[in-house]
C-alpha cells in the first residue's frame, strides 16, 4: 500500500498526454488494470498492468517467484468498447 | 603550464641577534599600527630594506627571476622559528624590483618546513565558497564592521563565474559558531572566507599566547572563540584555502611556536592559509576580499591572487572615496600600510583549490517558493541581517506582537515569514492568513479549528461557549484562548497583507467585522503570550509604536544577493542606480531588470527618470507594466488562462485550458505567434517573475501560480476576466486531481470547493462537501461547524440526492451532540425524499441512523426493527459496508438485552463482511464491540487479544477516534499507561 508511480500518460480517446501519480494502493486484489478518467476529455478508461517476475528471499533463505504488477513505461489508456 | 620554480629564503636562526636593529623596527612598525599612527611607505620601505640586507642569499634572486622568465616568481620564506614569523616580510624590500610583496613579477608567502600534513585531495568539482561573516550586536558604533558592503563586494566579485556554475557561493545570515561548524560539514566549502574581528591574547602568567575570533551568540551578541576551537571545526572537512579577513589574525608571540590564528589553522593541515598581521581598516579589507576573490575566480594560484590583493589596497581609502572628513591628499593618498598585512602561509604552493577540469553547469534562474498555507514566500531569503536578528530577539522574549508596514515589495512577507519559522523552530504552532482578495482566509479557520477539534475537552469547552450565543468577538476570544492552551501556550498567528482589508483612507481601519474580531481577540491573546505579526502598507489605528517596525530601504548588498539569487541581467552602476532610484524595493527590481533588458542606453536612461519623479508604491507597477508590455500574446493567452485558477496547478492544469478561446486582449500588443509550446512560456514568464512556481509536497509535482501582484494588477488594467466557461474547465481539472487521487489535501479539498461555486458547479460543490469534507471534520468531532455552516446551503439544493442526503447527515450531527428530537426530525425528512425518489442505499443509511436515536433511548424494540429494514435494503442492493455497519449495529442492541451469544454471533458475521471488502475502520469498530462480549462472558485472553488487534490496526492508519476508545478503555481496564500499555501488551503477544 502507498506506493505510487509517476508516469506520462496518453490517453486512449484523445491522444493527449498528461503526468499521472498511480497510486498502486488502489487496485484491488486481482486485478490487472488500472482505472482513471483523462483530465482533457473526462472519458474513462483502463491503463494495463505489466506483470513483472521477481525472484523474492524468504526468511528460511530459499527463494521463490513473484509476479509484482507495474505501471508500463508510456502508459497509454484502454477505452471500454461501448463503455460510457 | 608548470610553475617556476620557487624563490626560497631561509632567514637564519640568529639573524636577530646579528642585525640588532631589526627587532626594533619590527617592534616600532607593529605599535605604530596598534596606536593608529600613519605608518607610511617610507617606512615599510626602510623595514623592507632592513629584512633583505639582513638575508645572506640575497644576490641569488636575480638569477631565479631570470629564469621565471615571463611568470610571477613564487618567493618562500621559510623559517621554523617563532620569533623570526613574527617579523613582517610582506615589507620586503628589494633595491631593483621594489616590494617583492606587492610587485607583479612576484608573489611572497611563508612555509613551516617543520609541519608535515597530509593535504586533502583536489576535487574535480565547482568552487564552493563560504563566505561567513560575524557581527555581534554589542560592538560599539566604532567597531561595527560593514559586512554587508563586504558581503556585496564578494558576491559582485563571483556574480559572473556563480551564474556559469563554475562557483558555488554560501553566505549563512548569522555568524554564529555553531552556523559556521555546520556550514563548513554540510556544504563543505573549499573556500572558506571569514570575516569579522580577531583578537590576539598573550597570557604572560600562564606564559601562553593565541589567536581568537568574536562569533554571535544565540541572541547576536560576542562569542569570543579561541584558535584551538576554531581549529576544531576544520574536522573532516576539505577546506583549501581558509581567509582569515579578522584583525590580528596572522599575528605571532616571538616565544611561543605555531601561535596565533593562521599558525594554528595551518598547523591543523589545512593548505594554505591567509591571514592579516596587523589591526585592517574595513575600506581596506572590502577592497582585498573583492580583488582576491575576483583573481581566485580566475583561477590563479593562491599566492598569484594574493599578490594582486595586495596591490589592490596600496590606497584604499583613495579608491573608497576618501575620507569624509578630510580632503588631505597625502591622508587619502596614503597606503596606511595596508597592503603588507595580509600574510599567506602555504604547505605547497602547487595545490589548487579545485581541479577545474569539470564541465559547469549554468545555475537555473526561476527560484522556487514555497507555500505558506496560501501565502507565497521565497525559498532562500538572504538579507535584512540585522532586523531579522533584531526581532528574532525580541520576539524571543517579552515581545509579542509585530505589524510590519511598508510599500509593496520591499519584502515585509520574506522577513515576517522568517520570523515565524524561528518562533516555529522555537516550538510554536503557527497560522498563516493570506488577506489578499483571491484567498480566503476563513479556510484558516477552520484549520484552526480542526487543530482544537484534536483537543477533545478543549473543544467541548469551546462548543458550549458557542451555544451560549455569545457575540463574535467574544467567541473568537474563547477560541484563541483555548488554542493558545492545547499549544502549551505556543501559538503564533500571521496575518500578511493586511492593507487588503483596510480603510484606504487614514487611520486605515480595518473593514472586515469579523476579521476586526479575531484580530482584537489575538491582540488581547498576545499579553498571555500568543505571538502575533501582521504585514500591511499601513499601520493600524491604535497601534503601538513598540510593536510597529515600517521597513526600510535594504541595504545594497541585500540588493546584490537578490540580483545574484535570480539570476537578473543587472550589475555594476546600473544595479547601483537602479537601488538608488527604486529605493530597495525588491520587487521593482526584478521587472525593472526585465523591462531594461532590451532596452537601449537613452532608453533606460528615460525610464528611470520616469521612475525617479514616480512615488514609491507605483514603481513596482509602472516597471511591471513595462515587463507585460514586452510580454507577446502567447505569453498574454497564458497569463489570462492562469488567471483561472486561485491555487497554484501543474502544467496539465493550464493544458486542459488551451482548447477555451481566448479574448481579445487589449494588453497584448504584438502579434500572436500561436501554438507555443506551454512549458517553454511558461519558463519564459517564470524568468520574468510574473509567474511563480512551488513543488507540491504531497504530488511531488512542479505547479504554477500567477504571482499575487501581477494577477491584481491585471485585473486593475483591462484584463479580460476569465469566461465562466474557462473558470468551469478550471473547477472540473482541480475536481479531477482530487477525485483521481492526484491531490486529496484539505487545502486542494477547500480550494477545489470555492472554485467549484465560483464556476456556478453548485451541485458539483456540494456532492464535493458531502464525499471530501463532512468525513474529516465528523471524525474531528467538528459537529457544530457543519450544522452551522456546511450542511445548511446542501439541505436547500436542488438535487433531491444530495438535498436526502444533506437532511441525514444534520440529522446525524444532531444525534452526535445529543439533540434526539431534532435529529430525528431530520432524518424522518430525510428519509421521506429518499423513499420518494428511490435513493435504497440513502434509504438503508438513514434507517440505521434512526435506530440509533432509539438506541440511545432504551428503545431497543424500535431500535432493532429499523436495523432490519435497513439490513433488508442493504442486502437487497449488494452495499457490504452498510451492511457490516448494520450488523455490528444490531448486535450492541443484543448486547444490551444481555444476550451475549446472539450479539456475538452478529459481530462475526460483521466481521466477516468487512474483511472481505477491506473496511478497516468498521473492522475496528466490530472487533472493539467483540472484545467487551469476550469480557463479559469471562473470556479475558480472547478480549485482549480483540483489543490488542485494533490497536495494532488503529496505530498503523492513525485512527484518532479508536486510539482515544483504546486509551479511555485502558483506564477502564485499570491497565496501566494507556495507550502506552496496548503497546506493551501488543509486543508481549508478538513475542509469544
Ligand atoms: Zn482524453
Amino acid at each position: 500500500m502507498g506506493q505510487s508511480t509517476r508516469r506520462i500518460t496518453h490517453c486512449g480517446q484523445c491522444g493527449k498526454s498528461f503526468s499521472y501519480r498511480y497510486d498502486m494502493g488502489r487496485i484491488p486484489e486481482g486485478v490487472t488494470n488500472f482505472p482513471l478518467s483523462c483530465p482533457f476529455c473526462s472519458t474513462r478508461q483502463v491503463v494495463p498492468l505489466t506483470a513483472v517476475r521477481k525472484v523474492d528471499l524468504l526468511r528460511d533463505g530459499t527463494k521463490q517467484e513473484i509476479v509484482v504488477l507495474e505501471v508500463p513505461e508510456n502508459p497509454v489508456g484502454v477505452v471500454k468498447e461501448g463503455g460510457e | 603550464m608548470s610553475q617556476p620554480t620557487p624563490f626560497i629564503i631561509t632567514p637564519p636562526a640568529d639573524l636577530l641577534k646579528d642585525h640588532p636593529p631589526i627587532k626594533g623596527m619590527a617592534e616600532s612598525l607593529s605599535s605604530a599600527y596598534a596606536s593608529h599612527k600613519l605608518v607610511e611607505e617610507k617606512h615599510l620601505q626602510a623595514m623592507g630594506q632592513a629584512l633583505w640586507d639582513a638575508l645572506p642569499n640575497g644576490a641569488a634572486l636575480e638569477a631565479a627571476k631570470q629564469a621565471a622568465g615571463q611568470q610571477a616568481l613564487p618567493i618562500i620564506i621559510e623559517s621554523d622559528h617563532a620569533a623570526i614569523l613574527t617579523l613582517p616580510w610582506e615589507t620586503l624590500y628589494h633595491p631593483q624590483y621594489g616590494f617583492l610583496g606587492r610587485e607583479t613579477g612576484f608573489s611572497l608567502s611563508r612555509r613551516n618546513p617543520t609541519i608535515k600534513v597530509r593535504l586533502p585531495d583536489v576535487p574535480c568539482e565547482p568552487l564552493r565558497v563560504l563566505l561567513f561573516t560575524s557581527l555581534p550586536d554589542d560592538l560599539t558604533e566604532l567597531e561595527r564592521l560593514d559586512v554587508e558592503a563586504e558581503q556585496a563586494a564578494v558576491q559582485e566579485a563571483l556574480m559572473k563565474q556563480e551564474q556559469a556554475g563554475e562557483i558555488v557561493l554560501e553566505m549563512p545570515d548569522d555568524g554564529r559558531l555553531d552556523t559556521f561548524r555546520a556550514s563548513l560539514q554540510h556544504f563543505q566549502p573549499h573556500l572558506v572566507y571569514l570575516s569579522g574581528h580577531g583578537n590576539f591574547t598573550h597570557e604572560h602568567h600562564n606564559q601562553q599566547a593565541y589567536g581568537s575570533f568574536l562569533f554571535e551568540d544565540a541572541i547576536g551578541r560576542k562569542q569570543e572563540v579561541s584558535e584551538t576551537e576554531l581549529t576544531a571545526c576544520f574536522q573532516n572537512t576539505q577546506v583549501q584555502l581558509l581567509v582569515l579577513s579578522a584583525c590580528l589574525s596572522a599575528k605571532q608571540h616571538p616565544n611561543y611556536p605555531h601561535n596565533g590564528l593562521s599558525a594554528a589553522l595551518y598547523k591543523a593541515g589545512i593548505p594554505h592559509v591567509i591571514g592579516m598581521r596587523e589591526s585592517v581598516f574595513d575600506k581596506a579589507g572590502i577592497q582585498f576580499a573583492k580583488a582576491l576573490l575576483e583573481t581566485l575566480g580566475k583561477r590563479t594560484t593562491v599566492d598569484v591572487a594574493l599578490q594582486q590583493a595586495r596591490n589592490a589596497i596600496t590606497q584604499p581609502l583613495k579608491e573608497a572615496g576618501g575620507y569624509k572628513e578630510s580632503s588631505n591628499p597625502i591622508r587619502t593618498e596614503a597606503s596606511y600600510g595596508q597592503w603588507c598585512l595580509p600574510q599567506l602561509l602555504s604547505h605547497d604552493l602547487k595545490q589548487g583549490l579545485v581541479d577545474w577540469g569539470f564541465t559547469p553547469q549554468p545555475r537555473k534562474r526561476a527560484e522556487l517558493k514555497t507555500l505558506l498555507g496560501q501565502i507565497s514566500v521565497p525559498e532562500q531569503f538572504r538579507g535584512r541581517r540585522r532586523e531579522l536578528r533584531q526581532w528574532q530577539n525580541r520576539l524571543r522574549s517579552e515581545q509579542n506582537s509585530l505589524l510590519i508596514t511598508g510599500i509593496g515589495g520591499m519584502g515585509k512577507t520574506a522577513l515576517a515569514n522568517k520570523l515565524l519559522q524561528g518562533l516555529h523552530k522555537d516550538g510554536y504552532q503557527t497560522f498563516s492568513f493570506s488577506l489578499r482578495p483571491e484567498h480566503d482566509w476563513q479556510n484558516v479557520l477552520l484549520d484552526m479549528e480542526l487543530a482544537l477539534a484534536e483537543d477533545e475537552g478543549a473543544y467541548k469547552k469551546y462548543e458550549l461557549i458557542q451555544r451560549k450565543g455569545l457575540d463574535e468577538a467574544a467567541q473568537a476570544s474563547y477560541f484563541l484562548k483555548f488554542l493558545l492552551a492545547r499549544y502549551g501556550g505556543k501559538l503564533a498567528l500571521f496575518f500578511d497583507n493586511l492593507e487588503s482589508v483596510q480603510d484606504g483612507k487614514f487611520p486605515h481601519a480595518v473593514t472586515d467585522p469579523t476579521l476586526q474580531h479575531w484580530l482584537q481577540a489575538a491582540q488581547q491573546l498576545t499579553t498571555q503570550g500568543l505571538k502575533l505579526i501582521l504585514t500591511s502598507r499601513w499601520r493600524l489605528p491604535d497601534w503601538a509604536e513598540a510593536a510597529h517596525y515600517p521597513l526600510g530601504k535594504p541595504v545594497y548588498g541585500d540588493y546584490v544577493a537578490m540580483v545574484r539569487l535570480k539570476g537578473l541581467p543587472l550589475n555594476g552602476a546600473r544595479l547601483q542606480t537602479a537601488y538608488e532610484t527604486l529605493g530597495g524595493n525588491f520587487r521593482a527590481l526584478e521587472f525593472f531588470a526585465e523591462a531594461t533588458r532590451h532596452m537601449s542606453v537613452k532608453e533606460e536612461q528615460a525610464f528611470i527618470a520616469a521612475l525617479d519623479k514616480a512615488a514609491d508604491d507605483s514603481q513596482t507597477d509602472m516597471a511591471l507594466a513595462k515587463v507585460l508590455e514586452q510580454r507577446h500574446a502567447g505569453e498574454h493567452a497564458l497569463l489570462h488562462r492562469l488567471l483561472a485558477y486561485q491555487t497554484a496547478v501543474p502544467l496539465t492544469g493550464l493544458e486542459v485550458l488551451w482548447e477555451e478561446p481566448s479574448p481579445p486582449n487589449p494588453l497584448s500588443r504584438q502579434a500572436g505567434e500561436g501554438g507555443q509550446d506551454d512549458w517553454a512560456v511558461l519558463q519564459r514568464l517564470l524568468a520574468v517573475s510574473l509567474v511563480e512556481q512551488f513543488t507540491n509536497p504531497y504530488s511531488e509535482e512542479t505547479e504554477y501560480q500567477l504571482a499575487p501582484l501581477v494577477r491584481s494588477w491585471l485585473l486593475a488594467n483591462g484584463a479580460p476576466d476569465p469566461s465562466l466557461s474557462m473558470l468551469q474547465t478550471a473547477a472540473e481539472f482541480l475536481l479531477w486531481q482530487l477525485e483521481e487521487r492526484q491531490n486529496t489535501t484539505w487545502e486542494h479539498q477547500l480550494s477545489t470547493h470555492a472554485a467549484l461555486l465560483a464556476a456556478n458547479l453548485t451541485e458539483q460543490g456540494q456532492r464535493l462537501v458531502l464525499d471530501w469534507i463532512i468525513g474529516p471534520l465528523t471524525m474531528a468531532g467538528m459537529y457544530r461547524t457543519l450544522l452551522d455552516d456546511w450542511l445548511p446551503p446542501l439541505a436547500e439544493a436542488d438535487n433531491q440526492q444530495i438535498k436526502g442526503e444533506a437532511l441525514g447527515q444534520i440529522g446525524k450531527q444532531y444525534l452526535h451532540i445529543g439533540q434526539y428530537d431534532t435529529a430525528l426530525d431530520f432524518l424522518k425528512k430525510s428519509l421521506a425524499i429518499q423513499q420518494e425518489i428511490g435513493d435504497k442505499s440513502g434509504e438503508g443509511t438513514t434507517l440505521n441512523n434512526i435506530s440509533q436515536i432509539y438506541d440511545a433511548r432504551g428503545d431497543y424494540d424500535t431500535a432493532l426493527d429499523f436495523l432490519k429494514k435497513s439490513l433488508a435494503i442493504q442486502q437487497e442492493i449488494g452495499d457490504k459496508s452498510g451492511e457490516g455497519t448494520t450488523l455490528n449495529n444490531i448486535s450492541q442492541i443484543f448486547k444490551a438485552r444481555g444476550d451475549y451469544d446472539t450479539a456475538l454471533d452478529f459481530l462475526k458475521k460483521s466481521l466477516a463482511i468487512q474483511q472481505e471488502i477491506g473496511d478497516v475502520a468498521g473492522l475496528c469498530a466490530t472487533l472493539f464491540n467483540m472484545g467487551h462480549i469476550h469480557l463479559q462472558n469471562e473470556e479475558v485472553a480472547e478480549a485482549v487479544q480483540a483489543w490488542v488487534t485494533v490497536y495494532g490496526i488503529a496505530k498503523q492508519i492513525n485512527l484518532a477516534n479508536v486510539l482515544q476508545a483504546l486509551e479511555s478503555l485502558a483506564g477502564n481496564l485499570g491497565l496501566p499507561g494507556g495507550l502506552q500499555g496496548w503497546e506493551m501488551l501488543a509486543k508481549q503477544m508478538a513475542e509469544k
